[in-house]
């Protein structure tokens, strides 16, 4: 007898429950309202490199292959979700997606989940936190193994800084390179500028505030807890941005290398703007998707 | 398209009146008015046998191509009867084919036309378009005069005949949306089916009403004028006075339709135009009915009639049709124009021809008669707001599903599978499963017996629910717990058993020989009997005790005295609360208390986003003396920023008719910040949505004025920036441009929210994202009903909501926006300059810094063009 279609909506929300526990109420059955069961065979695309990224996959049963021409496959299992990346990435498919065995799967369309998210601060408080811990603990495992970040010439940038050149040096950042102006200008007008001279600490391993610390100008080597290595940051980039949008910031210290002069956003105020700015918690996301990426590279998921 | 149209559409009405004029001058000069009966019910059948043929004529080769062909058919016909030698016979099938080769015609005419335009470009050109028609008839009319002159009425029909012939050749230019035919080997629905199909439409019902009501009226009216016309005027004058009489309803039409029609849909709305016409009738036909059809009023009524048929009132019908898909439309159009309006025809013809057999249709009685059917007209466009704008919802595709997703009911299907789930090996399945049973209030179906699992997360939640409930049958497991492998789940145990009340298994637990358990269970039996918390040893070793474990007592005992509130317990959390790190724990415990002393911390939370939504839900609980700290507190210019900020929602929690007065009061102030009357729309829409309080709707619409105006003038001074080169570089003008483009969404922003609040029963976000597809049929629905919204709020008042949110969200192109938004917002910016210029008049800070920095940095220019001042609309929400 084939099921109505609350059972339907009931078995997908319990999926959707299941796999992304810290969505609860109107935000988990939503999500399972918005997504459609696919059973495909062995062999099967679910997208295409290229394609725009119109729709991503929770994978319920079975097996899929995400493949591009000279980079490692990554394999999805159950209770996987695939398409994320370069749906949060804002661009198209960069890997193709075949199913590997027969496999049952739910498909939501992306603008969808864009817009739940949107709606829902809440519920995009609680993405960017899980992705960022995610990021975190990720970074933590393999970030060994990512590419020092290059170091970009700035001009010397003298304190007190006019607002516009506060917003030229958020914008730059990767993090917020996709968020809206006004969104950057809000957070420039409550960011506060720290001056540090050469060796002095930016914060101390702990004592880190709740907040977003943005090199604006001169270098800035970051520590982590329990490891020797030490990575400089240069302008224009957010320390340590997974740990700091997933309250992991007391996990790391950063010392001057050179005079610095460094941006704070609390995180207080990054969150009320996020609030009035669904784009700026897209633009955190696209950055830990792009992040996430290429540690994903280095160390291909399996099942 | 525009053009091929009006020529073609002029063409066609020009030769019709051609043909009018003769058939009406040689019908009458042969054969008494009382036949016009028959001519009338005989135009009705042959229409009722020429539809479907023509409905599958347009199917099969395609609107564009079906006009061809039926003008090129009607020119022959025409021509046919002027070489035959004329006969009582040849005049009455003259007549009957005049009436069926027009109906036709402009039915296929329309149709090609709503085809090829959207709605909103409907709504925009349709008015001008059917001037066309008007300017044909004036033409046609104006020719027949001239001929009249010299020659008899017969040569009319040559012309009539070359018109057409015209009118086909200009057709075949047309870019039809649809070229290709429907494919011939898919059977066409058949005639029942179409039929059924326009039932089931509640708007193509209430159209069909309308335009059987208007067809009747029409018929009546025919006939009393020309009735008249035979009774007054000699016969070889006929020809003469009808031609002049098209030739002054003609100009009185044209006139009506150019000057008139355009600004009237875009001030009445289509809703309103279709209340026009049977106003005005109504009107006409008690003049006429109590004069007593004297010539005059019969001209006069007829005149009305033939002026707005083919003006306001073509106008308002087939805007009327708008909302309907495009295939349903052509369907359910063809029987409305065919089936319904020649039945009515027929109908009121053979009433008609009883009343002249029986000697009752004396021509005042006829007047009350169509006084009568323009009532019941009137009536009927007066029903029409309902379907219209429902249909449009339907063909926006956005029902309310979402919205009750969490409110369904668990039927015994669903409670089953959920218990299933209960049993699965993946604990994250059994949690979901919990939290959805616990969230949908079944949670007393969750089994004591869950407690036996193995997962610790599930014991940790199962216990966390059960705490929650008033259950009483998980006790003894869960004291059983108390001796669990994990501290985690012990201390779980203890927390839950003391949360729910379960004193003497608490006091077996202060006997327990793990002392974590021991000390929380002591910590809550204080609390549990009223003890004195001071005094008490056990709570004393707690303030105490250093170190993690410590930390971790403390945060027990504040657990405890939130869960056993007592006047005591609340003055020691608030002590407890000037520790930074028990601050949150303490306005946890804090907000399930009812103790007044906590407003003011909880209060001060609301700018901690962890503490919000329990401090939210803590003054909410405490009713009334929290709202009025609160109320107090948005005065207080003390009361710090971040705290101000929370304010609106928390107040729009409280859910009473006070909030809602007090967050438009927030929202119209211009003392408060943007970002603190943002708050507070979003609060009002809360409210609008979740509560049936009233708002009060005339602040909402005044708000929606200020955005469009806002939306409009920010858009003016985009203009020039947007071409600016420097704009794509990094440069401070890139920063300012990013500004306006953001400020611009923020608007569109709120108009939806605003909206939203005015129309709180419909998906208003929907229609707002299908204003972004790339459909343009669908852009164009949803900007259409917007339109019919507003106008239906501001029924008495100017418009301007309406004009301004149409210019907003309408299809025109920035430039025409801005140029249509002038008398509003006053005139564009011309160059970069007068646009920084115009953005620093604004008086937004940041605004004002970015675009000072970014003139200065502008290359040095000839003497600037005289800055364009923009009017100062104080600006609304938007930060």
């Amino acid at each position: 007898m084939s099921k109505s279609q609350d059972e339907l909506q009931l078995e997908r929300e319990l999926f959707v429950r299941a796999m992304l526990p810290t969505i609860r109420g109107e935000g988990a059955a939503r999500l399972a309202a918005m997504l459609e069961p696919l059973e495909v065979p062995a062999g099967t695309f679910l997208f295409h490199a290229g394609e725009p990224p119109e729709q991503f996959f929770f994978v319920v049963e079975g097996q899929v292959a995400m493949e591009a021409e000279g980079h490692p496959t990554w394999t999805f299992g159950p209770r996987s979700m695939v398409g994320m990346v370069d749906m949060n990435a804002w661009r198209p498919h960069r890997r193709a997606c075949r199913t590997l065995q027969p496999t049952r799967l739910l498909a939501g369309r992306s603008r969808q989940w864009l817009e739940l998210l949107d709606d829902d601060p809440i519920m995009g408080d609680s993405a960017i936190q899980g992705f960022a811990s995610v990021l975190h603990s990720q970074l933590g495992l393999h970030g060994h193994l990512l590419a020092p970040p290059p170091i970009i010439a700035s001009e010397l940038l003298v304190p007190p800084l006019p607002l516009y050149q506060k917003a030229l040096v958020l914008r730059d950042t990767a993090l917020l390179r996709r968020a809206s102006t006004q969104a950057i200008v809000s957070l420039a007008q409550v960011a506060e500028e720290l001056v540090f001279d050469a060796g002095e600490a930016v914060f101390a391993l702990g004592r880190a505030e709740r907040a977003l610390y943005v090199v604006a100008s001169g270098v800035v080597a970051l520590g982590m807890l329990g490891s020797d290595r030490r990575v400089s940051i240069g302008p224009r980039s957010v320390l340590g941005a997974a740990a700091a949008l997933s309250g992991n910031l007391g996990g790391f210290s950063a010392l001057a290398e050179t005079s610095a002069l460094v941006l704070r956003i609390r995180e207080e105020d990054y969150y009320d703007q996020s609030d009035e700015h669904p784009e700026l918690m897209r633009a955190a996301m696209a950055y830990m998707a792009i992040e996430l990426e290429r540690l994903m590279d280095l160390v291909p998921p399996t099942t | 398209m525009f053009a091929l149209s009006f020529a073609s559409l002029a063409l066609v009405i020009g030769g019709h009146t051609l043909v009018e004029t003769a058939r009406d001058t040689l019908f009458l000069s042969r054969l008494p008015p009382e036949r016009l009966a028959f001519v009338y019910v005989a135009v009705a059948l042959g229409t009722l046998i020429v539809t479907p043929l023509t409905r599958r004529l347009v199917k099969l080769v395609g609107a564009r191509n079906a006009l061809v062909l039926t003008l090129l058919g009607s020119a022959f016909g025409i021509a046919w009867f002027r070489l035959r030698p004329a006969s009582t016979s040849g005049v009455f099938a003259l007549y009957v084919f005049g009436g069926l080769s027009i109906t036709v015609l402009v039915a296929q005419f329309w149709i090609l036309a709503s085809t090829s335009f959207t709605a909103a470009q409907g709504r925009r050109l349709f008015g001008p378009l059917a001037a066309g028609g008007v300017f044909g008839a004036v033409l046609g009319a104006l020719l027949s005069t001239l001929l009249l002159l010299r020659h008899g009425v017969d040569q009319l029909l040559v012309f009539a005949s070359l018109a057409f012939v015209i009118a086909a050749f200009v057709v075949t230019f047309f870019e039809a949306e649809e070229e290709v035919p429907v494919d011939a080997t898919l059977a066409p629905p058949r005639l029942p089916e179409v039929i059924g199909a326009a039932r089931r439409e509640p708007l193509a019902r209430k159209i069909a009403l309308i335009v059987a009501l208007s067809t009747a009226l029409s018929v009546v009216v025919d006939y009393v004028f020309k009735a008249r016309a035979v009774s007054a005027v000699p016969p070889s004058e006929l020809g003469s006075f009808f031609a002049r009489y098209q030739l002054l309803l003609n100009l009185a039409s044209l006139t009506l339709q150019v000057f008139f029609t355009g600004p009237l849909v875009a001030r009445l709305g289509v809703l309103g135009v279709s209340l026009f016409s049977p106003a005005l009738l109504v009107l006409g036909a008690g003049v006429a009915t109590l004069s007593g059809a004297a010539l005059s009023a019969s001209v006069a009524l007829r005149g009305l009639d033939g002026v707005l048929r083919n003006s306001v009132q073509r106008v308002g019908l087939e805007l009327l049709w708008a909302p309907i898909e495009r295939r349903e439309k052509a369907d359910a159009k063809a029987v409305v124009d065919g089936i319904v309006a020649r039945g009515a025809q027929a109908t009121a013809a053979v009433g008609l021809g009883l009343l002249t057999a029986s000697g009752l249709a004396t021509l005042p009685r006829l007047s009350f008669i169509a006084a009568l059917l323009a009532v019941l007209w009137l009536g009927a466009s007066m029903r029409v707001q309902k379907p219209y704008l429902e249909l449009f919802r339907k063909a926006l595709g956005r029902g309310d599903l979402e919205r009750d997703l969490v409110t369904r009911e668990l039927d015994l299907t669903a409670v089953q599978a959920l218990l299933e789930a209960l049993a699965r090996p993946d604990s994250a399945d059994v949690i979901a499963a919990m939290n959805l049973l616990a969230e949908r209030g079944r949670d007393r179906l969750i089994p004591a017996l869950i407690l036996y699992h193995d997962a610790e997360v599930v014991l940790e939640r199962a216990l966390e629910l059960f705490a929650e409930s008033d259950r009483r049958d998980w006790f003894a497991l869960g004291e059983r717990l108390l001796d669990h492998r994990s501290p985690n789940i012990r201390l779980a145990a203890v927390r839950a058993l003391a949360l729910a009340n379960a004193e003497s298994a608490l006091e077996r637990a202060a006997q327990h020989p793990d002392p974590e358990v021991q000390a929380r269970a002591a910590l809550h039996l204080v609390q549990l009997r009223g003890q004195a918390l001071g005094s008490d040893p056990t709570v004393q070793r707690a303030l105490r005790a250093e170190g993690v474990q410590g930390a971790a007592l403390r945060l027990a005992l504040i657990e405890a005295m939130g869960a056993h509130p007592s006047p005591e317990a609340s003055q020691m959390l608030l002590e407890l609360a000037r520790d930074p790190a028990l601050t949150s724990a303490v306005t946890a415990a804090l907000s399930i208390g009812g103790d007044t002393r906590a407003i003011e911390l909880l209060v001060e939370r609301l700018a901690v986003r962890r503490d919000r939504v329990l401090a939210q839900k803590g003054l909410v609980r405490l009713g009334a003396p929290a709202y009025a700290a609160l109320a107090s507190r948005l005065e207080d210019p003390r009361t710090p920023a971040r705290v101000v900020l929370h304010l609106p929602l928390t107040l729009a929690k409280f859910e009473n008719p006070a909030s809602a007065e007090l967050l438009l009061e927030i929202l119209r102030s211009s003392d408060r910040s943007g970002s603190v009357r943002y708050k507070a729309l979003r609060g009002l829409q809360q409210l609008a949505l979740v509560t049936g309080l009233p708002i009060d709707i005339k602040p909402i619409l005044a708000e929606i004025v200020r955005n469009a105006s806002e939306y409009l003038r920010f858009l003016a001074l985009a203009l020039p920036l947007r071409k600016e080169p420097a704009t794509r570089e990094p440069t401070s003008l890139s920063l300012v441009l990013g500004l306006v483009e953001d400020k611009l969404e923020q608007a569109l922003d709120r108009l939806q929210r605003l909206v939203q609040i005015a129309q709180r029963t419909d998906d208003v976000p929907g229609v707002f994202a299908a204003l972004r597809s790339p459909d343009r049929h669908e852009r164009a629905r949803a900007a259409e009903y917007l339109d019919a919204l507003a106008r239906g709020w501001e029924r008495r008042r100017d418009g301007r909501t309406a004009q301004l949110l149409g210019l907003v969200v309408g299809e025109s192109s920035d430039e025409e926006r801005v140029r249509a938004a002038e008398p509003w917002v006053g005139l564009a910016a011309s160059t970069t300059e007068a646009a920084l210029g115009g953005l620093l008049e604004l008086g937004d800070p940041s605004l004002d810094a970015l675009a000072l920095h970014a003139r200065a940095e502008l290359p040095p220019t000839e003497p600037t063009a005289p800055l364009l001042r923009l009017a100062l609309i104080p600006s609304p929400s938007g930060s």
